[in-house]
């Protein structure tokens, strides 16, 4: 047994304890009453003193009463709690998971906030066990305290304390830890914890003085393992390739809410052809028992423009899903939800924007967890690129330029270009073009900007070429990536190339026998896509792939792309934000304010990590169309919020579920509270029925 | 009988009657009785030893010089000319003592004990009175305060009563000054009740003995309350005699209660041993048992009362 409130019970104790003590020594206030002769009742108390040895005792009865009630009220005072979880072990891992679904409200408390008070009161009963009466029996002196170390995860561990046994100071660490919107992953925690748990390593003292270099020092190790406690709600997506080497691990489960109703995905599109017109896409999925109806609101620049109402049935029961979990083999991406017919609505629907907006979808309805019930897209204004080509002469090029829905094409040949012709910037900086086409030419010293080489190789100081290949098709290519999307290259035959080795940091779109043939690759703010051999020395110009390549690549490069269009990150990803040339420092702003000062690196773009929450992220100062970004929990696990049935598996073992540590364990002050009613009870029928032992 | 019921005048609250008419028939049937016999010094009702002057012939003697010529028998000198004297039964008068303690201690009670101990001292009156018996009546504190000696006659019942009636409760109780006081005074002989508590911080066996000295016919009659014999006292007090302020500082237990029952039965054994002991005739009653049969029955049980 342990007190959650000792020091505070300790104080009222040495208020209360003396209190008492001081008017029992104050003389007893006795009642005056009149009798006919004290003569007998003297005589009798005479008698009684003469004939009682222990009448001082005696007389203090009540007081030793007052003094048992007393103690019983102050032990209630001091919450004293059962132990559940002992510690043998001298090092104790606590793991708290602060993942999106952790913010989920439990009555008052978010499951975070109760994750904490768990540690806190572990790390309490932990480190009072080597203070016990236990240590003071056994006279061999105090056990080593338990060393604790606090970890807390989402999608990245974070050590919050190493092993220490100051427990004040674990516990002021351990109720600052900051929720988070990230997914659960459990990998990280555990590698960071494994790497931690290794044995300490004691050097003799041979070792120290080290003058004869003895090889004979030997490590010692560590007898006791080390234990995990993992405080979460074990809605872990992945656990197959968990892997725990040493130690034991226990879970202390929280949370048992199941309302919530989140939108999983909200996506934006422009339409190609008419780029006012903005496509919402947006999906809503209901992870309660029961049926739902809710609304969902969407802003533009926080004006409601539409309101759209979605019924949802509830998902279906766990223990069917569980039956199903079990049926088919675990799968790394296994998502449990979409399994409920009716329980996820997509809903899709067309927006006026003529201008940049920030795209927020909201659901009027209150659940548990809060953090998915809105999301966010970022709409860049409506664009149409602008592409300038440098070449000679390329017929093929104009031809299929000429049918794209492009806001202007130019152009020049080498000659022009390099005499300024069609300058790449304006007097402002700003640039004139979104793409520049290189066909066959290779300039030197270009800026920042977005460029297709057709035919010439960029970079030639990183980029080593191969030697000319004669008449090939195309061995390999990456049809999932945006520029090569419905490009069919099957039958196209190069007539001549030449394979580049490129750098690790470029990606290949298409190999041919001999290397890449066609690649991307970013450095110093300049975005390339080099196809290694020119357009008319293939037989690619003759198909209908050609043109398609020609547009994804352009839509690509110039950022109107889908993948460049209201890009959506995952809290916990990285924002890359692109800076201007001339400013050395952006203030970036997260969604409750709060500021972070971001510094450029050389390539001209900053990095920012801490997209720990949902929400819109600005940046001020920063590259025009790149200054918002939003951050979207859409994430199934972390949304599904119910408790899961199955026991969490690491390694293949169950892991142990601990009982929580009980808020105030109610049972245990009221027996103090009940003995001491009856105490006072007791007192009451001694003081009026004068019996005394 | 004439005289009429005797209240208990002008103390409010206390309007009982000392002794009720119905009682006074009672006890005009009952007369006191000594053991002993004493010369009375005046006639009584009393038959006594000594033969005397009453109606009741005894005998004849030869009178010698001296005698009283009165009872010569005239007639028998003129028979037989011979001078002989006429002797008759003796009727003499008995000297009833009653002292009653009257200290503060006495103002106590449910029943009350002062009034109790007056009650029997009026019983006792009226026996002695109805009977020509000399009564005097002492009320005691720490000296003899309030007396009334040498009652005789029926007429005086009233008196007496309205004279026990006055008697205030005060001072505190000082039994050996006052037997000490009493036995220098009173010179003649007769039957002596005490009627008190006994409750002396001097004890009573100095008394006791004072009082013997005087050859009398000693009656103890112990008066207690039934709050004294089973007291009703609770938590931690401050005990206070009402006679001479004494304190003592108690807190109310079963073993002190048991203590003190135990002190109490063991001094009034003690007083009942040392009375017996010296041929003195001790009763001990709680103001309980109801005073009539104190009188009309363990009274005459123990010879007192005829």
């Amino acid at each position: 047994m342990s007190f959650l409130n000792l020091w505070w019970a300790a104080a009222v104790a040495a208020v209360v304890v003396p209190l008492l003590l001081i008017l029992y020594f104050l003389k007893l206030r006795r009642r005056d009453e009149l009798v006919p002769s004290t003569l007998l009742w003297k005589r009798a108390v005479q008698d009684l003193q003469v004939n009682a040895p222990f009448q001082r005792l005696r007389k203090n009865l009540l007081l030793l009463l007052q003094l048992l009630i007393l103690a019983a009220a102050i032990l209630a005072l001091a919450r004293p709690i059962i132990r559940t979880t002992a510690a043998e072990e001298e090092r104790v891992v606590i793991l708290i998971d602060r993942s999106a679904s952790m913010n989920t409200r439990e009555g008052d408390q978010t499951r975070l906030e109760l994750a904490k008070e768990q540690a806190v009161r572990l790390v309490k009963t932990l480190n009072r066990r080597s203070r016990g009466w236990r240590s003071f029996l056994s006279l061999g002196g105090a056990e080593a305290e338990t060393k604790v170390m606090v970890v807390a995860f989402a999608d990245r561990a974070q050590i919050i304390s190493p092993f220490t046994t100051n427990t004040a100071e674990l516990e002021d660490l351990i109720r600052e830890i900051k929720p988070t919107d990230g997914r659960t992953n459990l990998q990280e925690p555990l590698q960071l914890a494994e790497a931690y748990m290794a044995p300490p390593v004691r050097f003799t003292a041979g070792m120290e003085e080290g003058l004869e270099g003895s090889p004979s020092a030997t490590p010692e190790s560590a007898a006791a393992p080390a234990k995990l406690i993992l405080i979460s709600d074990a809605l872990v997506a992945d656990t197959t390739d968990l892997v725990l080497k040493s130690g034991s691990m226990e879970l202390v489960r929280i949370g048992a809410a199941q309302d919530n109703v989140g939108i999983t995905t909200l996506r934006t599109r422009r339409d190609y052809e008419r780029p006012e017109i903005l496509s919402v896409f947006l999906t809503v999925g209901n992870y309660g028992p029961d049926p739902v109806e809710t609304d969902v609101s969407v802003y533009v620049d926080g004006t409601l423009r539409t309101v759209e109402t979605v019924r949802l049935a509830g998902k279906p029961d766990a223990a069917e899903e569980g039956a199903d979990e079990a049926a088919k083999p675990a799968e790394a991406d296994e998502r449990p939800a979409d399994a409920g017919e009716g329980s996820v609505a997509s809903l899709a629907f067309d927006l006026a924007l003529d201008k940049a907006g920030v795209i927020e979808a909201r659901l009027s309805r209150d659940d548990a967890l809060a953090t998915d019930n809105a999301a966010y897209a970022v709409v860049p204004p409506p664009r149409r690129q602008r592409v300038l080509v440098v070449t000679e002469r390329n017929f093929v090029l104009d031809a299929v330029l000429r049918y794209l829905p492009l806001e202007k094409h130019t152009f020049v040949t080498p000659r022009e270009f390099e005499s300024g012709k069609a300058p790449l910037h304006d007097d402002e900086g700003k640039p004139q073009y979104e793409v520049v086409v290189f066909d066959k030419y290779l300039p030197e010293d270009l800026p920042a900007g977005n460029y297709l080489y057709l035919g010439v190789c960029p970079e030639p100081d990183r980029i080593q070429l191969g030697e000319p290949q004669k008449w090939h098709p195309f061995i390999w290519w990456d049809e999932t990536h945006p520029v090569l999307r419905h490009v069919a290259l099957e039958h196209v035959y190069v007539v001549e190339s030449r394979a580049a080795e490129v750098p690790k940091q470029a990606e290949v779109l298409a190999e041919g026998p001999d290397g890449p043939i066609l690649f991307r690759y970013a450095a110093e703010g300049r975005h390339s896509l080099v196809l290694m051999f020119p357009v008319e020395k293939a037989t690619w110009c003759g198909k209908n792939s050609f043109p398609i390549f020609v547009y994804n690549a352009i839509r690509y490069l110039g950022g109107v792309g889908s993948e460049g269009e209201g890009e959506v990150y995952r809290p916990g990803a990285a924002l890359r934000v692109p800076v201007p040339a001339d400013v050395n420092k952006v203030r970036l702003f997260r969604p409750d304010g709060s500021q972070a000062t971001l510094l450029p690196d050389a390539s001209g773009t900053a990095c920012f990590g801490g997209t720990e929450r949902v929400g819109v992220y600005r940046v001020e100062a920063g590259v025009p169309g790149h200054e918002q970004f939003a951050v979207n929990l859409e994430d199934d696990w972390e949304s599904d919020i119910a408790p899961r049935q199955d026991p969490l598996t690491v390694d293949a073992r169950e892991v142990k579920e601990v009982g929580t540590i009980k808020t105030s364990t109610p049972e245990v002050w009221r027996w103090f509270v009940g003995a001491g009613l009856v105490l006072v009870l007791l007192e009451w029928w001694i003081y009026n029925r004068r019996v005394m032992l | 009988m004439a005289t009429a019921p005797v209240r208990t005048s002008d103390k409010p609250g206390n309007d009982k009657e000392l002794l009720s008419p119905e009682f006074m028939t009672k006890l005009e049937q009952l007369e006191i009785l000594s053991r002993r016999i004493f010369v009375g010094r005046m006639k009584g009702e009393r038959r006594s030893k000594k033969r005397g002057e009453s109606v009741e012939f005894a005998d004849y003697r030869n009178y010698v010089v001296g005698d009283d010529l009165r009872f010569l028998d005239w007639n028998v000198y003129a028979r037989l000319e011979r001078l002989l004297l006429k002797l008759f039964m003796e009727e003499e008068d008995l000297n009833v003592t009653v002292l009653l303690d009257v200290s503060k201690s006495m103002d106590w009670g449910e029943p009350h004990k002062g009034l109790y101990v007056k009650r029997v001292a009026a019983a006792l009156a009226y026996i002695g009175l109805v009977h020509y018996d000399r009564v005097s009546l002492y009320g005691y504190s720490n000296n003899l305060a309030h007396e009334m000696r040498g009652v005789r006659g029926r007429r005086l019942v009233s008196q007496v009563i309205r004279f026990l009636d006055d008697i205030p409760y005060e001072g505190h109780s000082d039994f050996t000054e006052v037997a000490k006081r009493f036995a220098v005074r009173h010179m003649g002989k007769g039957v002596v009740v005490v009627l008190s508590d006994f409750m002396d911080k001097g004890g009573f066996a100095d008394g006791i003995r004072y009082l013997l000295s005087r050859d009398l016919d000693l009656y103890v009659i112990q008066v207690l309350s039934p709050e004294e014999v089973d007291p009703t006292l609770v938590g931690d007090l401050k005990l206070r005699d009402v006679e001479d302020d004494d304190l003592a500082e108690v807190t109310i237990s079963a073993p002190l209660l048991a203590k003190y029952k135990a002190n109490l039965q063991a001094y009034c054994t003690a007083l009942k041993d040392h009375c017996t002991r010296r041929g003195i005739t001790y009763l001990f009653t709680s103001t309980r048992v109801d005073f009539d049969v104190l009188v009309m029955s363990y009274l005459r049980q123990r010879g007192l009362l005829r």
